[in-house]
């Protein structure tokens, strides 16, 4: 009896501690959104541009995986990721800070998991991406058409 | 004597019917992206045979919808995906293995560029 309660005691602090930290969790300069990413001055379509052509085989994934979701949820994730382009520094930082510290923060993640992949996952990619993004049109609608 | 002889010979018919269909039916079987990535070892190509088969395939894609006009920005695509230190020899062997394993069609792209 005792030993049962006392495994429970185990069980929920165990719980707590793992709960507090995720909560606890802070954003850091490159955590969960690149520091790249935060601070390029690069359009979305620039930054696609150069990724198709310096990380294909990622794009080509990512591209795959947008194209089988529903066009509701398409269209939702392209105007989540121009509405994050257009913020400045300090809001990228502080919408990192939020979805680091609250994963229910991003509604869109509920609906597509990885509807930033491209983007926000990898700092090789973002790297590789916005070395060479300014050489990119501003506007290339054929970046969502692959 | 001529009915060994008859048998003999129907017996080496045999092998070679069978030998030929070995040989017929061993592409017939063979994976492209294995057979692709057997060609780019010629050229002394390496690396993963499933990244090199991905770049093969995007190059098509890339010269289906346009997105590179002509042979050149082709081959410039597959020598930046290649390791540093490839040549750009190593590039055009790359494009006209891709074109020849996964678009044919797109043949007279190299045609244009060596005319």
């Amino acid at each position: 009896m005792y030993l049962r309660a006392g495994l429970a005691a185990v069980v929920m602090c165990g719980t707590l501690l793992a709960t507090a930290g995720f909560a606890s969790a802070d954003a850091g300069d490159d955590y969960p959104i690149p520091n790249r990413i935060l601070k390029t001055t690069c359009t979305v379509d620039q930054y696609m541009a150069a990724v198709r052509d310096v990380e294909p085989v990622y794009y080509e994934r990512y591209m795959t995986d947008y194209k089988n979701r529903p066009v509701d949820v398409q269209d939702a994730a392209r105007d989540r990721i121009y509405w994050f382009f257009s913020l400045d520094y300090a809001g990228r930082r502080q919408y990192s800070e939020d979805t680091a510290t609250n994963v229910y923060y991003e509604q869109m993640a509920t609906h597509w998991g990885n509807w930033a992949k491209l983007f926000f996952n990898n700092k090789g990619v973002a790297a590789h991406g916005t070395d060479i993004c300014m050489n990119y049109p501003p506007t290339d609608p054929s970046v969502w058409n692959w | 004597m001529r009915a060994i002889m008859s048998v003999s010979g129907w017996a080496l018919l045999g092998i070679m019917v069978v030998v030929a269909g070995v040989a017929v039916a061993s592409p017939v079987h063979a994976d492209p992206d294995t057979d692709f990535g057997n060609e780019l070892h010629t050229y002394g190509i390496y690396g993963q045979k499933d990244y090199n088969a991905w770049i093969g395939k995007i190059t098509c894609k890339r010269l289906y919808n346009g997105l590179d006009q002509d042979a050149e920005k082709s081959a410039k695509f597959v020598f930046d995906q290649l390791p540093k230190g490839s040549t750009t020899e190593q590039a055009w062997q790359f494009l006209g293995a891709a074109i020849n394993t996964y678009c044919p069609e797109q043949a007279p792209v190299l045609q244009r560029a060596t005319g």
